[in-house]
């Protein structure tokens, strides 16, 4: 953090509440360009609500979320989507039905001009279109390591794969902002160090901006540029891995008071 | 020895035995022939039971060897039997007054297929039991034949039925002349490129025209020389027209032409389908036996045994080659480039385009009927597999648009207050019209409607589906069942107006819009069956043209994409409001122009047709063919609205014979007939093709 970049993402106050819940309770969160930023925490921390007012699947009811110095507070979740972020889901969340390029295809989306009419008619305008878009989807499922399975439903893809699928997905919106909820939920440790190179090989070979919720905090110590803790709704730590590994707060989060007593554990974290 | 579930299973089948018995299944058809002076319907649905309890008995010890299978197969059939033969006992016993007081359909066992020609009780339950026990051991016996040749013999005998249940309506199609030059053709030519085998494709296009050549040369002259115009083998018994090889009767220029590009195009059809895939491939074969059959069919006047024989063969040989066939033809096809399969795949699009454009005039008013009402189904369904197949919404007052596009185009066309107020009553019409001799002719001259059919035909699906977008709106945000409820509110509001006093002078209230004017094609009307059957025709392929191309377009992707998650989609950058409105209208549209032409084709338009059974109607067809399919809405509807009024010789049972068919195919084939394939999106990328290019 020596030399500041430019701000892409800033949360000022964000407040969410279901109910008597208040599931994100004023968090203040800045994602610079280019980093890649994690955000940690216990289950039920609010983690994934905080993504869901990100991306527009929830409207926060206080404070503002602004992207690239807009705000997107209130706007539909495909504006936030041409607006350049991009999001996978910690459930796996692909259109089932579709083959693994058709889902590639649904994520071009908004880059794609040809109306109703224009496949209704088959204008060549729309046909080149197509076929541009197709090519651009072979690349990156080659790209992500899906070479060959183009054709497959994605409900019938490998877990692995689907993990992939749905990156790739979110990579064909051309994203500048690419949200990661849980990129490793139950994978083996080879597949999540495979994750962690390709999710460095992202930002290296796409200029993206990364933010992610993780749980693996081997991946996250590995990977991250700084890490973010959640704790009740609330943003409780805030620095580099090394800082927040070391603070109490973080380690009361993870494993209660009473060890913190009796340990002091400055290490206990790694093994979370 | 005796399975463990073999009496269970059997008796089960015996339990529907016995309701069958008593709503007089096996006694009600026995008039009705399948095979003439052999074998009555009731005795085939007799026969049936017997055998279904033996199958089911021998599929409960699969696995233990042939005799086991028999023994069981007999026990089955003759518990079976048993059971009916107790049916048998309960009538004789039981005053008949009494029986039918409960089973109003019942009648005296006389004649039953149960009675077996006896007149007494006692030796017909014996009779029964033994037979059971026999045909239970065929069931067992065949139960153990590889599963192939049990399809065979399955769809074999079922093609026999099928033809003899329907002679009355199919016996006068095609003449067995016409049907054996064709088959002939076909067949000449397919194994003539299976023999030498092809160098190229042009190759194989020449060995197929050359054979059609030949054979039109052949028939040609076969046919001039028997003097096919009499009474003779190849001109059949009825009084059909044999068009095919009347043709070089007439001998001028252009009928000859004609009738030798008919034969071109079948060797084509021979010699390209041995490269073609299966489905395309085995519609050949299917084609030519269900022609060949039809031809020996109509060479007498009823099926008697040595035609059922024949026909036997016909369909045993076809389904024991095709599957083998099929294979070799597939991997032709996949290993051939990809210019020489589109040209194969034209080939067989303009052979099946010129067999639907011929067909009318074989086929005859009533089934051109059905054909044209299956149509409109084809029509709504392709609509209504916008909604639900592809983005996943459940519109039960799909009805709605359809009577939208019937009434708008009708009131447009018809007289009505909006062109002559006053005159359209009806009995001011009459003083009026008093010097005309025809009516309605006279009507439409005193009092036009506004527009002609094909003004009032754009209007009106535009009119459809812009009611349909704007229903739509206010229904954005349901999904599922309760977006089922609301859209079936719309569409029974919907009628209250059509049919309200209110609206009556633009609606006619319960009478409808009447006098509607047919089409016109310059000075052909389009009033008969088989002549709107084009224009059906021409829609239905429209329709299907439109929406493969919607499907693979990028809105098709965003309307499955929103069918499977809508979130996800939306955060994919989908605008889901849009798709869904245009989902909305894109099938509405399609709906009103299937209204259109319905009301034009009947030439009114009443709101009793415009029901929720219609709606659920056209759902059902849309799953049972296969949800998110274009084949799949075609075979639903053949299935669903075709095969009802065909089984019209079922008389009151067509409904329970329906419904079991229908339960049975969704237990079987819970996807649907035909469900879609998933698209091969990665051939067509650039970097596939120039590979493929490369080799």
């Amino acid at each position: 953090m020596s030399n500041q970049p430019e701000i892409l993402l800033n949360c000022a106050g964000v407040i969410k509440r279901f109910g008597g819940l208040t599931a994100v309770n004023a968090v203040d969160l800045k994602v610079g360009r280019g980093e890649i930023v994690s955000l940690i925490g216990p289950n039920g921390a609010g983690k994934t609500t905080f993504f869901n007012c990100i991306t527009g699947f929830y409207t926060p009811e206080e404070g503002d979320v602004v992207f690239n110095g807009k705000s997107l507070k209130g706007a539909r979740a495909d504006i936030i989507a041409r607006a350049g972020i991009a999001r996978t889901y910690q459930n796996i969340r692909l259109f089932s039905k579709l083959t693994a390029l058709e889902n590639i295809l649904v994520g071009m989306h908004q880059h794609l001009k040809a109306n109703m009419w224009g496949a209704i008619l088959g204008l060549p305008s729309t046909r080149r279109e197509e076929q541009r878009a197709l090519d651009d989807a072979m690349e990156l499922l080659d790209y992500c390591g899906l070479t060959g399975k183009g054709d497959t439903l994605a409900s019938n893809l490998p877990y692995g794969y689907q993990r992939r699928l749905e990156v790739a997905r979110a990579l064909a919106i051309r994203p500048q902002l690419l949200l990661l909820d849980e990129p490793t939920a139950g994978m083996n440790p080879q597949e999540t160090d495979d994750m962690m190179h390709f999710i460095r090989k992202l930002r290296g070979d796409l200029n993206l901006t990364i933010f992610l919720i993780e749980h693996d905090m081997k991946l996250v110590m590995g990977v991250s540029d700084r890490v973010n803790v959640m704790n009740f709704g609330r943003k409780i730590a805030e620095g580099t891995p090394a800082e927040v590994q070391a603070n109490p707060d973080v380690i009361e989060a993870y494993l209660g008071s009473s060890m913190t007593d009796k340990s002091g554990g400055k290490q206990k974290v790694e093994g979370v | 020895m005796i399975g463990k579930n073999t009496l269970r299973n059997a008796a089960y089948v015996g339990v529907v035995a016995i309701l069958l018995a008593f709503m007089d299944v096996y006694s009600s058809f026995g008039e009705k022939d399948v095979i003439a002076d052999f074998f009555t319907l009731s005795q085939l649905l007799f026969y049936a039971t017997l055998f279904t309890g033996g199958v089911v008995a021998a599929r409960s010890v699969t696995g233990r060897g042939l005799g086991v299978s028999v023994l069981n197969g007999m026990v089955g059939g003759a518990l079976v039997a048993a059971i009916l033969a107790l049916v048998v006992a309960f009538v004789d016993a039981v005053p008949f007054e009494g029986i039918r007081f409960v089973f109003a359909n019942f009648s005296p066992l006389e004649g039953s297929a149960l009675m077996q020609g006896q007149a007494d009780a006692l030796p017909a339950m014996i009779l029964l039991v033994v037979i059971g026990a026999v045909v239970g051991g065929i069931a067992g016996f065949i139960a153990q034949l590889p599963l192939r040749i049990q399809n065979t013999l399955f769809g074999t005998v079922a093609a026999v039925v099928i033809i003899g249940v329907l002679q009355g309506q199919i016996n006068r199609i095609v003449t067995l002349g016409d049907a054996l030059a064709i088959s002939l053709t076909f067949f000449v030519a397919y194994m003539a490129v299976k023999a030498l085998g092809f160098k190229s494709n042009l190759e194989l296009l020449l060995t197929g025209a050359g054979v059609g050549v030949a054979s039109a040369i052949l028939f040609g002259v076969a046919a001039s020389m028997t003097g096919m115009e009499r009474d003779t083998l190849l001109r059949g018994s009825q009084q059909l027209e044999p068009i095919l090889l009347m043709l070089p009767v007439v001998g001028d220029l252009l009928s000859l032409l004609v009738f030798g590009g008919v034969f071109v195009l079948f060797g084509l059809y021979g010699a390209v389908a041995t490269t073609l895939g299966r489905q395309m491939h085995d519609a050949g074969w299917y084609f030519m036996a269900v022609t060949l059959a039809l031809g020996v069919l109509a060479s007498a006047r009823a099926l008697d045994v040595p035609l059922a024989l024949v026909i036997f063969v016909i369909f045993g040989l076809t389904f024991a080659i095709v599957p083998t066939l099929s294979v070799r033809a597939t991997a032709i096809y996949e290993s051939l480039p990809r210019p020489a399969r589109t040209v194969n795949r034209r080939v067989f699009f303009v052979v099946v385009l010129v067999i639907l454009l011929v067909v009318p005039p074989f086929m005859g008013a009533s089934l051109a009927n059905t054909l044209n009402l299956v149509m409109i189904y084809i029509i709504m369904g392709v609509g209504m597999n916008v909604m639900i197949g592809y983005a996943g919404l459940l519109d039960l007052g799909y009805v709605a648009s359809f009577a939208i596009g019937a009434y708008t185009a009708g009131i447009l066309t018809a007289p009505s207050i909006l062109t002559c107020p006053g005159v359209v009553d009806q009995a001011d019409a009459f003083n009026l019209l008093r010097g005309y001799e025809d009516t309605v002719l006279g009507l439409q001259q005193v009092c036009p409607g506004l527009m002609t059919f094909w003004q009032a035909w754009p209007i009106a699906i535009f009119v459809s589906g812009l009611t349909g977008m704007m229903l739509g709106v206010p229904v954005m945000r349901l999904r599922g069942d309760y977006l089922a409820i609301v859209t079936l509110g719309f569409g029974e509001i919907l009628q209250r107006i059509l049919i309200s006093s209110t609206f009556k002078p633009l609606f006619g209230g319960p009478q409808g819009v009447g006098r509607i004017p047919v089409p016109t094609l310059g000075d052909i009307e389009l009033a008969r069956s088989t002549e709107v059957y084009y224009l059906f025709l021409l829609v239905v392929a429209l329709g299907a043209v439109v929406v493969l191309r919607l499907a693979s377009s990028r809105l098709g992707r965003a309307w499955r994409a929103l069918r499977d998650d809508e979130d996800v989609a939306e955060a994919m950058g989908i605008n889901t409001t849009v798709a869904k409105l245009l989902a909305f209208g894109v099938s509405s549209a399609f709906s009103g122009m299937g209204g259109a032409l319905f009301g034009a084709s009947l030439q009114g338009i009443f709101p009793n047709s415009f029901t929720l059974l219609v709606s659920i109607n056209v759902l059902s067809l849309v799953i049972l063919g296969g949800m998110g399919g274009i084949p799949g809405v075609f075979i639903g509807a053949f299935v669903l609205v075709g095969m009802p009024e065909i089984l019209r010789e079922l008389r009151d049972y067509r409904l329970l014979a329906f419904g079991v068919l229908l339960v049975v195919t969704m237990l079987m084939r819970p996807d649907g007939l035909l469900p879609p394939q998933p698209p091969k999106l990665s051939e067509q990328s650039t970097a596939h093709k120039q590979a493929a290019a490369g080799d």
